[in-house]
């Protein structure tokens, strides 16, 4: 059995223009101490999906449908109380901007011992000593003097290696890091994804890594989600998707990159932008940009079906499977 | 922050202080030197000018600029600011017998407000939408709009003339400490008699915290570092009233120092309507008998009490916010 | 004209018809500022007439109090004048006095905003220290001393004749830091943007940059803050005058009005110092509901939705 399995879940909004919908039925699994990456561009709705996990979507957005089902238990509608058990707990998530996510008027010590103390009941001393442990598991060097630290003492590396000490304090089945490297430095980026990576190993640590960076999930996860407008368009094992796309949408980002270039041509872009959730259209939502959108796409929304092994959720995948085979030949 | 940062800290505050107390020292000389005339208080009409001008030269009215200035702020320093021409006393002592009544006075308005606007602040911010925020609000716009005199009036027609239930000037009873201070909070009398006058008092201060601390508040609430607390599981009250409140108040903290000088005009006002025998209500008989040493007393006095609170304020929040820098930086 | 239509159709516009507070704040002020401006037309008597007062009619309550005279509708005053009439001309000085001190903070403040913001370097430091020191201090204690000491240095005679300008000076120059911050925060925002780029490199003079291009952008939050100064600079008159330091009372503004019929509530003649009180809130309430819609009418709405 799954350790964490999101059925048909839907987030909705209540607006000005109407009801805006975040999730529209999104559906996955984590089994334990697997990686699983969700790429997305901006608006996708990946962070949207992490946020309704931990049940900690702002109002007045809610969960509208669908279960999460976490060790066996839908905690979809779990009270506050019962969430709180679980958040920082069980489940444990880090964000993205680090000098935004610790409080600057706290030091770093308060902020760790109280995630443990609100879990269980050990004493300060016992909760300063596993703390600074976990500073110095995260290689944070002089782990005592920055244990009286504050945020702002510390630099952007230092700081998401505090926040992910933080997220480990408690032995969490699941890690949801929502873009950990993006506000980082190239070259940290490098060092907190392989310690995100060891840790994942070392503690049997399952991970939900949030990014619109491929060479991000490339490195770290072991499945991927590519996400857009909302729904999952395409699922399946890292390498595979990465190297051999079936969804139009994930081949236009792949190709997208840089790296894929030759020196002097264009750099390929998907044409257009991703829909504002009040502005979706109809049927598949990619299809405006897509370059084998006929009437159907414009009217029936695609499945996740099997092709390859992979999960794609496209009316053409095989047509694209045909080009790609007969380009290679 | 170690001990010989904060050293420098206040030496520096300290001589911008000095720095500040100077100029406000100059000004009220200067002002001495242009307004009334002591020799038309000591010495009647039929004076000859001749014996005037002797008198001028005896009492140093004659003296350069400078010099005067001098002999003020030495007197000064040892406590002589002149004598008033009303009482007959040193003008310093005359307006130190009314402090007891108006500090007493700012004492009860700042409970009243601290222990209002914090927790309705606070309690707006999280319920936004709940009716007694709503009514909180819109009952805050309309007491912005009604300056403290008008409160104090209003209190003293409704409670005092209409209901009689409350008194309407004065101190009532008060008992004299040991050192001299005489005190309204230690009868049932006094404190019949400070209520109305400090609900006055901290009527337009009220609805400004409460507007600012929800404010700043539901600001903080919206944060990453609020929502990464609720992320760790955190029991609601810690949440609240540790990681939101802390920043919250830091800003607030600033506001507070910039409206003690407002607060200390606002007394002036409550003291005339209640007839309320402190020094705002000194300083006002001072300006209609046109008694100089004691306008001047008076604003020197004010200046001092001023320098010094905001100097308070500004070393608590160098303590309170971790981010300030105290070398090198001003807060 | 097309502007006028561009107005009437315009989203502002649509959302204050909707607010029924603005408008109703907006139609209270109107009257109230069309009675001032129209006192001398309306009021049953000019009060400041001393051939047109008689003694024998003084504290004669409202025409809905027994006892009350159908010629004197609000009641009359302690020396005989009808409390409608030193009403409408007293919230005419209070208006006069609110709206031109603000004009003149906001012609210093916005002055040296765009100057401050526009220049940088230490024509800038300069000015926002000085702001900074200046908005320390309280307008109103700095008001009570200045205005204590004139009264003391020029006489009473001669500082009645002096009251209002004085006034209108103190307030006015008192509260130039408000508008000299927000202009520059606006200045700086909008140097950035290429249309000022573009205008530097075409060559034009930097009075015109500032004036042309830059001024009218900035508009919109010295609106915003206009209205709170304008309440605020009422309140300090008031408040003024209440101590005697303010208009005087041959000349009375609220203020006065409400500082010398105070000493009547205690013999039952509540209306002389009452309805004036009553007016100058309503009054103020009906300015800052404005500016409360203002502000947030202006601003764009992120969080909150109708």
């Amino acid at each position: 059995m799954a350790l964490l399995e999101v059925k048909d879940l839907r987030v909705e909004f209540p607006s000005r223009h109407g009801v805006l919908t975040a999730l529209r039925g999104v559906s996955f699994f984590l089994n334990a101490g697997e990686r699983l990456g969700i790429v997305g561009e901006s608006g996708a709705g990946k962070s949207m999906a992490a946020f309704a996990i931990l049940n900690l979507v702002s109002a007045p957005g809610r969960i509208t449908a669908g279960q999460i089902l976490f060790e066996g238990r839908d905690i979809s509608n779990f009270t506050d109380t019962q969430m709180r058990a679980i958040r920082g707990n069980r489940i444990s998530m880090i964000f993205q901007d680090p000098m935004m996510t610790l409080n600057p008027v706290l030091t770093v010590g308060v902020q760790m011992v109280e995630a443990l103390k609100a879990h269980s009941s050990i004493s300060d001393y016992e909760a300063k000593r596993i703390s600074i442990d976990k500073l110095r598991e995260v290689a944070i060097p002089s782990p005592e003097s920055r244990f009286d630290a504050y945020p702002h003492e510390l630099s952007g590396g230092l700081r998401q290696r505090v926040v992910i000490a933080i997220a480990l304090l408690t032995d969490p089945a699941v890690i949801i890091a929502d873009e950990p490297t993006t506000a980082l430095d190239v070259t940290i980026q490098a060092e907190i994804l392989a310690l995100l990576l060891e840790l994942c190993r070392n503690h049997d640590m399952g991970l939900i890594l949030i990014t619109h960076d491929l060479a991000v999930v490339s490195q770290v996860t072991q499945r991927v989600l590519v996400m857009y407008a909302g729904r999952i368009v395409e699922e399946g094992v890292t390498r595979t998707i990465i190297t051999d796309p079936h969804h139009p949408y994930t081949h236009g980002l792949i190709a997208a990159l840089p790296q894929q270039n030759k020196p002097g041509e264009p750099l390929n872009q998907i044409p257009g932008t991703m829909p504002s959730l009040d502005a979706v259209p109809p049927g598949c939502a990619f299809h405006p940009r897509c370059e084998f959108a006929d009437s159907r796409c414009h009217e029936e929304l695609p499945e996740l079906r099997p092709i390859d092994g992979s999960g794609v959720a496209c009316h053409h995948a095989e047509r694209l499977r045909e080009l790609k085979q007969g380009a290679t030949e | 922050m170690k001990s010989a940062d904060l050293a420098a800290f206040l030496i520096r505050r300290l001589g911008q202080a000095i720095l500040v107390m100077l100029v406000i020292s100059l000004v009220g000389f200067s002002i001495q030197d242009n307004l009334g005339d002591p020799l038309r208080e000591l010495v009647g009409q039929s004076v000859s000018e001749a014996e005037r001008q002797a008198l001028r030269d005896r009492m140093g009215l004659n003296d350069p600029f400078l010099v005067q200035y001098w002999r003020f702020l030495t007197d000064a320093i040892q406590g002589d600011l002149g004598t008033s021409y009303f009482f007959k006393k040193p003008a310093l002592e005359v307006i130190l017998a009314k402090f007891p009544a108006t500090f007493e006075l700012v004492l009860a308005a700042t409970f009243i407000i601290v222990g209002v606007s914090v927790p309705m602040g606070v309690y707006c911010a999280i319920k936004p939408e709940s009716f007694i925020s709503r009514a909180t609000m819109g009952i805050s716009i309309i007491g912005i709009s009604i300056p403290v005199f008008l409160t104090a009036i209003f209190l003293i027609y409704i409670f005092s003339v209409q209901l009689g239930w409350m008194p309407s000037f004065g101190r009532g009873e008060t008992v004299t400490l040991p050192w001299g201070w005489r005190t309204g909070f230690l009868t049932a009398d006094g404190l019949t008699h400070i209520v109305m006058p400090a609900i006055a008092l901290s009527s337009i201060m009220l609805p400004l915290f409460i507007r600012l601390i929800r404010g700043e508040m539901m600001e903080v609430l919206r944060t990453e570092y609020v929502r990464f607390a609720w992320a760790k599981g955190l029991a609601p009250r810690r949440v609240w009233f540790l990681h939101a409140l802390k920043n919250t108040l830091i800003p607030v903290i600033s506001v507070a120092g910039v409206q003690i000088g407002t607060l200390i005009a606002y007394t002036i006002l409550t003291e005339t309507v209640f007839q309320w025998p402190g020094m705002g209500f000194l300083f006002l008989e001072a300006v209609n008998r046109v008694d100089t040493p004691l306008i001047i007393a008076y604003i020197i006095v004010v200046g001092l009490i001023f320098v010094v609170t905001n100097t308070i304020v500004d070393v608590i929040y160098t303590l309170v916010n971790p981010m300030v820098k105290i070398i090198g930086g001003d807060a | 004209m097309s502007a006028i239509s561009t107005f009437l159709q315009s989203d502002l516009l649509y959302r204050f018809r909707r607010d029924r507070v603005a408008v109703v704040s907006f139609i209270v002020l109107a009257t109230f500022v069309l009675a001032a401006v129209f006192a001398p037309l309306i009021a049953p008597q000019n009060p400041y007439d001393p051939m047109q007062i008689d003694i024998m009619d003084s504290e004669l309550p409202p025409v809905w109090q027994e006892g009350g005279d159908p010629r004197f509708v609000l009641g009359t005053d302690h020396q005989g004048r009808g409390m409608l009439s030193t009403i409408l001309y007293g919230m005419g000085i209070s208006l006069v006095i609110g709206v031109f001190a603000v004009l003149l903070q906001a012609f210093i403040g916005v002055s040296i905003g765009l100057v401050s913001g526009y220049m940088g370097g230490r024509v800038d430091a300069f000015f926002m220290r000085l702001a900074d020191i200046q908005l320390s201090l309280s307008t109103l204690m700095v008001a009570i001393i200045a205005l204590a000491v004139f009264q003391a240095a020029f006489g009473n005679e001669l500082y009645e004749d002096l009251a209002i300008i004085m006034l209108i000076l103190v307030i006015g120059i008192a509260e130039w830091p408000q508008y000299a911050r927000t202009v520059r925060a606006s200045v700086l925002a909008e140097k950035n943007k290429e249309y000022v780029d573009a205008a530097r490199v075409v060559g034009l003079p930097r009075m015109r940059i500032m004036a042309r291009h830059i001024l009218p952008n900035t508009l919109s939050p010295v609106l915003v803050i206009s209205t709170v100064q304008v309440a605020n600079a009422v309140i300090s008159e008031a408040s003024l005058s209440f101590l005697g330091l303010g208009m005087p009372v041959t000349q009375p503004s609220l203020g006065s009005l409400i500082h010398s019929g105070f000493e009547f509530i205690f013999s039952g003649s509540w209306w002389i110092t009452m309805l004036p009180s009553i007016v100058l809130i309503i009054l103020i309430l009906s300015i800052n509901l404005l500016g409360d819609w203002l502000r947030d009418a202006l601003n764009p709405k992120l969080y909150r939705d109708e």
